[in-house]
């Protein structure tokens, strides 16, 4: 019952009592414009006062992990009101924490809402939309709240235990053709310092042993870095058909959907993993803008390469075997390469081959397009390709479960 | 109930409210119990609403349903129409068909098809209030329906009460209240946004606390502010607006019956129609009437009534009338004139008569009705005249010169031809030939008008080929029985005309000694009495006269004794309805208000056989000297009596306590009118073709003119009301068809063909249950679309990739990916349609 509706028979009702000088229709004109007057005021006042207090208990979770939000309206003037709704615009998937209250004279109005997040990504929570207004709907008022903070959900990590690491083997004796800036077990020598070395450089021993400031050169690890190379070229990502049911708590794989979701767990749960072994790993994402992150061990790097692919997603075009072409001088023997892709370009599996003719350790976690998509072409051209240059190769199919260990094809590497 | 049970309390209690306003604003007639009615008609509306039936189909089921269960509930406490309730129906049905059609309705039958007519109307209001309610949503629309049928109530009705209104203003303010949180309910529902249960309580609280707040102050607030605040932008438009109702008041004057009141029975003497009842309390506003300008405030007659039935009046006129003409076509007992043509009066009603003029400024409307004061002669609008008339079969009228002066108006003109003209022997068509041959030519012209009005004229001579008698057969008006008089343009807000009467200036003497000697037309229609009148009725007529001689001292002592024994009371109680209204308020309870007072005062004077009448009208109005003539309210409204006198006609009587006794013979002498004997005169209707003017014209006199009315919806017959009804019927339906046309297609106008069929499916999607929110993407909501109805999915998918396309590509989608979405279109409305009709109907087969 819009305002306009009631004015036009208020006009109507008062050119007929006046044009039929019919005074009985007064009561009931006065009686209409009471009823607007009253339903104007109520409605200017219902939403006076109005205060919101708005909380996140964390601001990052993982995929499959709740967020907890709490939301206060209080009602700071002293008349009540009977309804205000509070409509929430946040981005996050499924966080239903719109609400209509009731308020009385300085009363507040707290609720929470725990929200599973099942999609990666970086959210807004807000803005926060009030309404109300009189009682009979004719006027109603709106205010906003404006966006109170972001929440970030980082990629699930699920168990890629089946996938070995590439091994790499160090041989003893030789020169090191680099260096690493970061600390490692193994030290290569000493120097003088620099300005700008880190302090935790320094050895102090020989610095108090040769009365000059020395510092430590270190050889990287061993089990040497591994740059995981994740292929989110937007012409070959695949979705499957259909839509999903509510996700459901339980396990992460459920709610993934794409290759693009796949791509991106796997790359997160391979990077822990590395991490938790000791390794440094590197990123690149390859698609029209590149990112790339430099091998890093510490566990500030693992949060890096999370918060990156918690907002990773497929974006351009860039063919695969434009970025190994790209990046190939990163990659040595004493660098391993995990590929993730679910490209069936021919290309790129020469380039993978390349690769593997410099006895780079190289592993290709192969996504399989038609299990996403019926119509999307298969992978298995590819792995036959990938095999005969002796790669190792895991397909992923859409639905499988992440938690066992990935099959393995073709013959591992002689060392 | 999903909208709640209070929701439906509350609009359950709207309606019977609504019905109950008008069961109790003293619309006599009805013998229906219209609050059940109203009840049934809900509860019938919500059903229909709540099936899967079509909205086209749903009406028409009502409408069906409404008119057999009027029928039905009239039927059923009326054995007379028919031994089972079945053969009951079938005959008011039939009844109900025939006034459609437009022919006449006995008097009997009026109550039972008013009873049938306004318990259709509830009915019909009733039922879409509740269809728009729980079918549409539409709470605005639901509680302006009931409440306009509140507020015509309250325009029109006799007795309208101002309760009903206060009680539909709360429980409408509630309702509204109530069913704006069903509507929010809905929305937050459909969000997913969870809502206290305790809003509906809460929410009917304060709505019924705020409505009796607001209505409250609409009661206490003074009234003529509206007035003043809008004086000069109504000065403005009160032209228009003039126009506009006065159009809406010839419209409604016609769709009501012929004589702009309505041809069924109202339910109060003021509202002047052809029958009222008496009974109930009186309740006249202050509203004003009408304003005269003449030099004295007079009586105002407006309807003059013959038939008592014990319980109220009405008018036999129709019956004095043959309405079948000779050419097919259907008549009303009316006589039209020119502006400033004159009724004819005869010498047995116009003697000590004066003419009086005023000027009168209608204020408000009543219908067509022209008022004037005693014996009405001319206006200045055109005007149709209703009277009695006499039915003819070879009477003989005598040509001698001393009686020539004495024939009906009509057959003057005639008669002076062939009295002028020599015959000789030849004869044509078995009448004689005038040896003149240009009075034979006269004469035939005449004869061929006096035909096409409906009579037959032929003319005896004698052996000195000198016309002796004229031998006629058919209907002949009576010009001194008018009964009421119309105007021929509608009378609306601020029209004004004036009239030209004849006032009696006959002194007491002359009265008494008038004599009774009584036309035929007077006896036969003003001394008839129904079997109601009691004995001692009667009994004490006689002894209230058993001392006086004449008629007018009889009439005295009647009129005397009633304003003295009866106490002048508007708020008695409606008669016993196994009790004649005369006897009951002679001795079971002596008070009420005018009807009641003429009413006595006119069977007793029948009852000792002095001819009678009872008049509505107004009684005098007060002076008003910003006007600039005498004010006439609406609580002016009046009943009296008149009393015949042989030469000098219809003598007003004033029996009623409150108002003050008449004087007779104030103005003596004889008028000019009275010195002779005007000739009669008479005019062709309107716009009446049947007569071409001039060629009639009796010496000295305007041209005469046929009888009667044509039933053509020019001229306002019955059916040709009940055509314009009907008329009105379809123009509203076509004119709610077009605008809802135009609110299908008009969104669509500037649209591209694209745009176009998303925009068609947005509506479809809404529709079906899946309302497009501004946060859903278009695929989102084909997705939607599509879990709701699966086969609608590939084709609402295509349809919405080519909008894509078009709206957010790099350039406009081709036509051939147009033509393919618009192919699509119809493949999803196809199938869709049969789905939502399949699912709904198996909804309701599963409730």
């Amino acid at each position: 019952m819009g305002a306009l509706k009631v004015i036009v028979l208020i006009v109507v009702l008062v050119v007929v009592a006046s044009v039929y000088q019919w005074p009985a229709l007064h009561p009931i004109i006065y009686s209409l414009v009471a009823f607007l007057l009253l339903a104007f005021l109520w409605s200017r006042v219902s939403v006076k006062g109005l205060a919101v207090e708005r909380g996140l208990a964390s601001d990052r979770v993982q995929v499959g992990q709740s967020a907890t939000e709490r939301i206060t309206i209080v009602n700071r003037g002293f008349l009540p009101k009977l309804w205000v709704e509070a409509r929430d615009f946040s981005s996050l998937p499924g966080h239903r924490i719109s609400r209509v209250v009731h308020l009385g004279a300085h009363g507040r109005a707290p609720w929470t809402r725990s929200t599973v997040c099942w999609q990666r990504g970086r959210f807004r929570m807000g803005p926060l939309a009030l309404s109300s207004g009189d009682p009979f709907g004719i006027f109603n008022v709106r205010q906003t709240v404006p966006i109170a903070h972001e929440l970030i959900v980082f990629p699930a990590i699920i168990d890629v235990s089946g996938v070995p690491l590439p091994a790499v083997n160090l041989q003893g004796g030789r020169t090191r053709q680099r260096l690493t800036s970061v600390a490692t077990p193994a030290i290569a020598g000493l120097r003088e310092y620099t300005p700008g070395d880190p302090l935790n450089h320094i050895s102090w021993n020989a610095t108090a042993r040769l009365g000059r400031m020395m510092v430590k050169e270190f050889d990287p690890d061993p089990t040497s870095d591994v740059w995981i190379v994740l292929d989110l070229d937007a012409d070959y990502q695949y979705a499957a058909t259909g839509r999903s049911e509510s996700p459901q708590p339980g396990d992460p794989i459920q709610w993934l959907r794409s290759t693009e979701d796949y791509g991106v767990t796997i790359a997160a749960s391979l990077a822990q993993r590395c991490i938790n072994e000791g390794r440094e790993v590197g990123l690149i994402v390859s698609r029209g803008q590149s990112i790339r992150m430099m091998p890093d061990r510490v566990e500030r790097q693992w949060l890096r390469v999370l918060e990156t692919l918690a907002t990773a997603s497929a974006f351009g075009s860039k063919p695969l075997a434009v970025t190994l072409t790209e990046e190939a001088s990163r990659f040595s023997k004493q660098t391993g390469v995990i590929i993730i892709t679910a490209s069936t370009a021919a290309d790129w599996t020469r380039s993978a081959a390349s690769l593997a003719q410099r006895q780079v350790p190289l592993t290709v976690v192969v996504l399989n397009p038609a299990s996403f998509d019926p119509q999307a072409p298969p992978s298995a051209a590819t792995i036959s390709s990938l095999l005969a240059q002796r790669v190792h190769v895991y397909p992923v199919d859409y639905g499988q479960d992440l938690s066992t260990p990935l099959p393995r094809l073709g013959l591992a590497r002689s060392a | 109930m999903p909208e709640g049970w209070d929701v439906l309390a509350l609009h359950l209690g709207l309606v019977v409210c609504a019905a109950a306003a008008v069961q109790v604003s003293g619309w006599q007639a009805l013998e229906v119990s219209l609050p059940l009615v109203a009840l049934v008609a809900a509860l019938f509306g919500l059903l229909l609403a709540r099936s899967a039936i079509v909205d086209a189909l749903a009406h028409l089921v009502a409408l069906v349903a409404g008119i057999i269960f009027a029928s039905l509930i009239v039927a059923v406490p009326h054995p007379e129409l028919g031994a089972r309730l079945p053969s009951r129906v079938k005959s008011l049905i039939q009844l109900e068909w025939h006034w459609y059609l437009g022919h006449p309705i006995l008097e009997t039958n009026q109550r039972l098809l008013m009873s049938v007519l306004m318990a259709a109307m509830v009915w019909l209001v009733t039922y879409l209030a509740a269809w728009t309610l729980f079918r549409r949503g539409w709470v605005f629309a639901s509680l302006l329906i009931p409440g306009f049928l509140l507020l015509i109530n309250l325009g029109y009705a006799p007795r309208a009460h101002t309760w009903p209104l206060i009680a539909y203003l709360i429980l409408g303010g509630t309702l509204a209240a109530r069913f704006h949180l069903v509507a929010r309910q809905r929305d937050w529902s459909r969000l997913r946004i969870p809502s206290p249960d305790s809003f509906a309580s809460r929410f009917f609280t304060i709505g019924i606390v705020v409505a009796i707040l607001a209505t409250s102050i609409g009661w206490a607030a003074p009234s003529p502010t509206v007035q003043r605040v809008l004086e000069p932008l109504l000065s403005r438009v009160q032209q228009p607006i003039d126009a506009i109702q006065q159009k809406s008041d010839d419209l409604w004057s016609n769709a009501t019956g012929t004589n702009g009141t309505g041809t069924v029975e109202a339910g109060s003497y003021s509202s002047f129609a052809n029958a009222f009842s008496i009974g109930g309390p009186l309740k006249l506003s202050d509203q004003p009437a009408l304003l005269l300008k003449a030099p004295a405030a007079e009586y105002l007659a407006a309807q003059h009534y013959d038939v008592y039935s014990g319980h109220g009046w009405s008018t036999d006129v129709e019956s004095t009338f043959n309405p079948d003409g000779p050419d097919g076509r259907t008549y009303s007992p009316e006589m039209t004139f020119a502006p400033g043509q004159r009724v004819l009066l005869s010498s047995e009603v116009n003697q000590q008569r004066a003419e009086i003029d005023g000027t009168i400024v209608v204020l408000t409307p009543t219908g067509k009705i022209m008022l004037s004061p005693e014996l009405y002669r001319s206006s200045s609008q055109p005007a149709s005249v209703r009277m009695s008339w006499r039915q003819l079969k070879d009477e003989r009228f005598s040509l001698a010169d001393d009686e020539l002066g004495q024939l009906p108006p009509d057959l003057q003109r005639i008669a002076r031809l062939v009295r002028h003209a020599d015959f000789g022997s030849d004869v044509v068509n078995g009448l004689p030939q005038a040896l003149d041959v240009s009075d034979q030519d006269e004469i035939n012209a005449e004869l061929a008008q006096l035909r096409q009005r409906f009579l037959d004229v032929r003319y005896d001579i004698d052996a000195n080929g000198m016309a002796t008698d004229l031998v006629v057969s058919g209907q002949l008006p009576v010009y001194d029985d008018v009964e009421i008089v119309f105007s021929r343009q509608p009378l609306g807000v601020g029209s004004t005309y004036e009239y030209t009467a004849l006032a009696s200036t006959a002194s007491p003497d002359q009265l008494r000694n008038a004599g009774t000697d009584y036309p035929g037309y007077v006896e036969r229609r003003y001394l008839q009495l129904p079997t109601t009148i009691t004995p001692r009725t009667t009994q004490l007529a006689h002894s209230l006269t058993a001392s006086t001689d004449t008629p007018f001292d009889a009439a005295m002592a009647i009129q005397d004794y009633l304003r003295s024994h009866i106490t002048y009371n508007e708020n008695v109680p409606v008669p016993p309805k196994d009790q004649d209204v005369v006897d009951y308020v002679l001795f079971d309870n002596p008070q009420g208000y005018c009807e009641y007072y003429a009413t006595s005062m006119v069977v007793m004077l029948r009852a000792l056989g002095i001819p009678a009448r009872l008049v509505a009208g107004y009684y005098p109005g007060t002076l008003d000297p910003q006007q600039g003539g005498y004010l006439y309210r609406q609580k002016n409204a009046h009943a009296w009596v008149e009393v015949f006198f042989p030469g000098y006609g219809w003598i007003l009587f004033e029996p009623t306590a409150s108002r003050p006794d008449l004087a007779y013979g104030d103005q003596p002498g004889q008028s000019a009118e009275q010195a002779a004997t005007p000739p009669v005169k008479l005019t062709p209707p309107t716009g009446q073709q049947a007569t071409p003017p001039g060629n009639l014209a009796i010496a000295g006199t305007p041209p005469a003119s046929l009888p009667g009315v044509v039933t053509t919806p020019d001229e306002g017959g019955g059916s040709g009301g009940n055509l314009l009804l009907a008329g009105l019927i379809v123009a509203v339906a076509l004119l709610a068809g077009g605008i809802a046309t135009a609110f299908w297609f008009l969104p669509l106008r500037d649209l591209s063909p694209i745009d176009a069929v998303f925009a068609r499916l947005l509506r479809f999607g809404r529709f079906a249950g899946v309302p497009a929110s501004g946060a859903t993407t278009p695929h989102e909501f084909a997705e939607s679309l599509g879990d709701r109805i699966p086969s609608t999915r590939a084709p609402a998918m295509k349809i919405v990739d080519v909008y894509e396309v078009n709206r957010y590509g790099d350039q406009r989608a081709d036509g051939r990916l147009v033509a393919l979405a618009a192919q699509e279109w119809h493949r999803l409305r196809g199938q869709a349609l049969k789905v939502i009709f399949r699912r709904r109907r198996r909804r309701a087969k599963g409730k």
